[in-house]
């Protein structure tokens, strides 16, 4: 009993970290509307900066109060960039554009601070005291109850500022009501300015005094936003005091359970402790609150109407397909080796973004898992193959089967679940899957698995095949033919499905779930149908990732990758097949890197920038993506060709915009 | 989009192990900053090399069996594929520098290959797996390539040893990626952690009496593994062993530590690195623990010793490998001699990577030399690989491949073990010692 006593104390550092990030997602939520996935970030940008000049990183060092005082202003000063430069523009768009908005300032502030610093974790010095104390014949570090008391303190004082303070009451008109606040002389722009500036302050400050309980990377403090999102979800992001305790109460949890894992009545993992519980614990408290609290997130009545990207409807598929597919072939066979595998890599990418035309673009979900959907189907598939040796492509088509159903299953589960609630839980479901599935042994493990070469009638269909590009060199053009006939077919079915009754109820599901209820739609069976659809997808890509590389590791199908996707995603034109084609040339080990590396030497973290920026500015400035502003401008040339303009249009070209 | 890997392999913990030499001047009296060199080489050692002349590898020309001189630049040269993890967020540069200072040292000093100057087709993989499957297709397109050596290859190296598939023989100096000890056609000259962590179990057995360990790790796949080994080890030398694992974010260790029992264990065993080794060597501190701790090298950092307040812990640590800085060591001697005129620094001579690029190349010099010039081809290389038996540049004396069927890559399971006596003051206590029988 002492023993779990103990670690419940110790639990406390990590709660007050929790719950500090939860209140600064609240604020945020309270003041702009928009779920901040970057608040994480911005205790690692405010941590590195304390780290930074403590330690002489920039050729000076600070004491350690003028460091944290810096810290914060670095704090402040990224809360102000966030504001103008991404929420601000954005105020008007979609609650998923908004997200993702956030999402593309996660991505920077991660590619900036590794370019910056490096990725060698770093270790701040402490400003809380480093002492013990013993209690109960335990002995217990001191700053655990003095950081869990000053989140406690912010908290109150938070509560207070919203509770008596005029500010505070602009926020809760703005955060209620939009338009009323808007009518009433409020400036949306301004509380929302504040609120960020106050949720910056918040996270920087827990940046700071993280320093016992994490170390400071890249990756650590931006990922506590998952289970400050599950503190949020219970906190209905409005509540700053169920926030701040269920925050605590998560942690002290995680710590008891930690514990717990390491008896030796507990299940182990091949004598290691159970991976991912944690993880697994922090979704299942979002299932949970997402069923105590309701799946909706409290609405705001927006002064100006959202928008989501065309999804204009395709006129000619066939003959464009078949076209890309002639110059694919010729292409697998008479580029160098490098770049027939970056072309490989592209439609692997493309399959994979397809997905989320489907769930994202169609229907209007975001979901995070697709990824790890992938991944699961290309862990069975080893599985399949290697131990049961189940010849392909039966294989293949049991993964994609297994995968689909747990596609499936997580869809009805969360039907009740909806547009950025469905994103933050899949998002931690991503992280379970990655951390409890991939890393266990039993199914994936540590060094990952093998996948043999697919063969057919004798025929090694493979990159390992005999039938070389002109170079005579690996990966087999002959694999590139597979992905391709795997890539155009999907392609096809992808765009024909826009053009079918289904497309247009997943689109009318996608506009207003009550709207389409009313005409008759069955919303239920069209999101399961989609989600079907979307796991199936992304498990064929799961599968070609296997034959790929011959293996399937964890790490590339980690919840930080389906992040970068899903940007990606946004950038090429996420509601269609031509935007998912750009996605797919920019995935890793495309063809753009590709050639960015080879011709310009740029590589790695550059291109995570890159991702960044472009996914901040095609939200801002192009909402539908490339491949939106390539439809747009194809269709503004057609309007001003003789035979439009005499009133005849060859061509039907609709866009739906809801 | 590249984003960064969650997991710390340890592979990717041994590619943060920074300049020993800067870091053990961190403890030092007007310490130099973390990063810097200019230590003094004789703040290094205090015991003695009891190793017998013949397990020692010194005189470069008879080990590598060339002429003295330079190659003829006029013959064909002999090309060796060189794969290694450098140039994106994590990696160790100081492999490749290490293996191009032994190629110029070949072709300057050793005759090259039977005259032909050698030389190296470098590919490095970044920050992505694809890369991995870039460098394999690369080497093995390369008909000029019957042979490839690796540095610290970490990430890429299932897709990498997936396309090699033995086609061609690999020489690695330690096996990082996961999937390197069981490649085909893969000879690890230093071993893996895993198969080196039987010897902690000797250790603690006969030279520290133990009759219990506490065994305290990240839960990383790599170090996952590792631990598991250091629990098999251990119990193989009769001890019983509670073995713990935390989260590699986690810096607050009070916890795992206490669980693993390190207040009542015979000696703690740390698998961690950076702010991990930080981590339980504070909540070591804490909780009072005086008992002897029995670390790998990847606690050998300057972040390290930058979050323990300047030094590193003073601990026992076991590795695969003579220390560039021990100077009583007649090895480190011939290597630091030899390198520095082919273009290594003091700091990147004290780098853990660099002698083993070193080492590596010097070996398949050695290889290619016992083939002959005129006669290698992919299968030539690895039926002479898999007669060596070493003695092995900073080495082991005796290795021997393909001793474990399930890690046939490996060819050693031996280490040494140093105590770290502050202020960059490191002792040899034992010679090579092999695993607990």
């Amino acid at each position: 009993m002492e023993q779990i006593l103990l670690f419940a104390v110790l639990g406390l550092g990590q709660g007050a970290l929790i719950a500090g990030i939860a209140l600064g997602v609240v604020v945020t939520y309270r003041g702009s509307g928009i779920i901040n996935l970057s608040t994480g970030a911005v205790a690692m940008a405010s941590a590195y900066a304390f780290w930074s000049l403590t330690t002489g990183f920039f050729g000076f060092t600070l004491p350690v109060g003028p460091a944290a005082a810096g810290a914060l202003v670095v704090a402040l000063a990224v809360g102000v960039l966030t504001e103008v430069a991404v929420f601000r523009p954005l105020r008007t768009s979609s609650p998923l554009a908004k997200l993702a908005g956030s999402l593309g300032v996660l991505l920077t502030m991660q590619a900036g601070v590794l370019l910056i610093f490096g990725t060698q974790p770093q270790q701040a010095p402490s400003i809380l005291p480093a002492d013990t104390i013993t209690f109960l014949g335990l002995t217990i570090p001191s700053d655990r109850f003095v950081l869990t008391g000053l989140v406690a303190a912010i908290a109150l004082a938070l509560g207070a500022v919203y509770r008596w303070s005029r500010f505070g009451l602009a926020t809760r008109a703005a955060s209620e009501n939009e338009q009323a606040a808007l009518l009433a002389g409020l400036s949306p722009n301004g509380v929302s300015l504040a609120n960020t500036l106050l949720a910056a302050l918040v996270a920087g400050l827990l940046g700071v005094l993280a320093a016992p309980i994490v170390q400071v990377d890249s990756i650590t403090l931006p990922l506590q936003v998952v289970p400050a999102l599950a503190a949020a979800l219970f906190a209905g992001f409005t509540s700053l005091g169920v926030a701040c305790t269920a925050g605590v109460l998560i942690g002290v949890s995680q710590s008891i359970l930690y514990y717990l894992s390491t008896q030796s009545w507990f299940p182990t993992d091949n004598g290691n402790a159970m991976p991912g519980l944690q993880q697994l614990l922090v979704f299942a408290l979002m299932v949970v609150a997402l069923y105590v609290r309701g799946a909706g997130l409290p609405r705001r009545g927006e002064a100006v109407e959202q928008r989501l990207p065309a999804v204009p409807l395709p006129d000619r598929l066939l003959r464009p397909a078949l076209v890309a597919a002639a110059v694919a072939v010729v292409a697998l066979i008479v580029l160098p080796f490098d770049f027939r595998q970056a072309l490989t890599n592209s439609m692997i990418g493309m399959v994979i973004v397809l997905s989320y035309v489907v769930i994202t673009g169609y229907v209007g979900q975001i979901s995070v898992m697709q990824l790890a959907l992938s991944g699961t189907a290309g862990f069975v598939l080893s599985h399949l193959a290697v131990r049961w040796g189940v010849p392909f492509p039966f294989s293949a088509l049991g993964a994609v089967l297994v995968a689909t159903l747990l596609g499936v299953a997580a869809g009805v589960s969360a039907l009740r679940v909806r547009g950025v609630s469905l994103a933050v839980v899949t998002l931690a479901a991503a992280l379970a899957v990655e951390q409890a599935l991939f890393n266990n042994t039993s199914f994936g493990g540590t060094a990952g698995v093998t996948v043999p070469p697919p063969t057919l009638f004798g025929i090694d269909l493979g990159p390992k095949a005999d039938f070389r590009g002109l170079d005579g060199n690996e990966p087999s053009p002959l694999f590139g033919f597979l992905v391709l006939a795997v890539t155009v077919a999907l392609g096809l079915y992808v765009a024909h499905l826009r053009r079918t009754g289904l497309g247009r109820q997943m689109l009318a599901v996608r506009s207003n779930e009550r709207a389409a209820a009313a005409a008759g739609i069955d919303v239920r069976a069209v999101k399961i149908t989609a989600f079907a659809i979307s796991s199936f997808i992304a498990s064929a890509a799961g599968t070609l990732y296997g034959y790929n590389f011959g293996s399937v590791s964890a790490a590339r199908f980690t919840a930080l990758a389906a992040l970068g996707l899903i940007g990606f995603a946004y950038i090429g034109g996420i509601t269609r097949v031509s935007g998912a084609l750009a996605a797919g040339l920019m995935s890793t080990g495309a063809l753009l890197p590709h050639a960015l590396e080879k011709w310009f030497g740029i590589k790695g973290t550059w291109a995570l920038l890159f991702g960044g920026v472009s996914l901040v500015v095609t939200l801002i400035a192009n909402p539908d993506g490339i491949a939106g502003a390539a439809h747009r401008r194809k269709t503004a040339k057609k309007a001003k060709s003789p035979e439009v303009f005499r009133g005849f249009t060859p061509v039907e070209v609709k866009e739906v915009t809801s | 989009m590249p984003a960064p890997s969650r997991s710390r392999t340890i592979g990717l913990a041994c590619a943060v192990m920074a300049p020993l030499l800067a870091l053990t001047a961190c403890g030092g009296a007007g310490a130099t900053s973390p990063g810097s060199a200019g230590a003094s080489q004789t703040a290094s050692s205090a015991g003695t090399d009891s190793r017998p002349s013949a397990a020692v590898v010194t005189d470069y020309l008879s080990y590598v069996g060339g002429k003295e001189g330079a190659a003829d630049a006029g013959l064909a040269p002999v090309t060796v594929g060189w794969v290694n993890v450098e140039g994106g967020p994590a990696g160790n540069p100081e492999a490749t520098q290490g293996a191009q200072a032994a190629v110029k040292y070949v072709n300057e000093k050793l005759g090259g290959i039977g005259g032909h100057p050698l030389r190296l087709n470098v590919c490095t993989v970044a920050s992505a797996e694809e890369e991995g499957q870039k460098c394999g297709q690369q080497l093995l397109g390369d008909k000029n390539v019957s042979a490839i050596a690796v540095g610290n290859l970490f990430l890429g190296d299932a897709s990498f040893n997936s396309v090699v598939a033995g086609t061609k023989p690999v020489l690695v100096g330690v096996a990082t990626g996961p999937t390197m000890s069981t490649a085909k056609n893969t000879f690890s000259t230093f071993g893996d952690l895993p198969h080196i962590f039987g010897t902690w179990g000797t250790y603690a057995r006969d030279v520290l009496k133990a009759k219990s360990a506490a065994v305290i790790h990240t839960n990383t796949p790599g170090d996952k593994i590792a631990s598991g080994a250091a629990v098999k080890g251990l119990e193989a030398a009769g001890l019983t062993v509670k073995s713990v694992g935390f989260e590699a974010q986690a810096v607050d260790l009070i916890g795992p530590v206490t669980a693993a029992g390190a207040m009542t264990a015979d000696v703690v065993v740390p698998i961690s690195l950076g702010s991990g080794c930080v981590g339980i060597a504070k909540a070591l501190k804490q909780l009072n623990v005086s008992k002897p701790v029995v670390s790998t090298p990847l606690c050998l950092s300057p972040d390290v010793a930058q979050g323990l307040g300047g030094d590193l812990p003073a601990w026992t640590y076991g590795i695969a490998q003579t220390l560039p800085m021990d100077a009583s060591a007649a090895d480190s001697k011939a290597f630091l001699t030899a390198s520095a005129p082919a273009g290594l620094d003091y700091a990147t001579q004290s780098k853990v990577f660099a002698p083993l690029g070193w080492s590596t190349i010097l070996t398949y010099a050695k290889v290619l030399n016992a083939v002959g010039a005129d006669k290698i081809t992919p299968a030539a290389v690895t039926e002479e690989l898999k007669k060596f038996s070493g003695p092995v540049v900073m080495g082991a004396a005796e290795v021997q491949c393909g001793k474990y069927q399930d890690a046939p890559a490996v060819c050693n399971d031996q280490s040494r073990f140093y105590q770290y006596e502050g202020k960059g003051g490191f002792k040899p206590l034992t010679d090579w010692i092999r695993p607990a029988r």
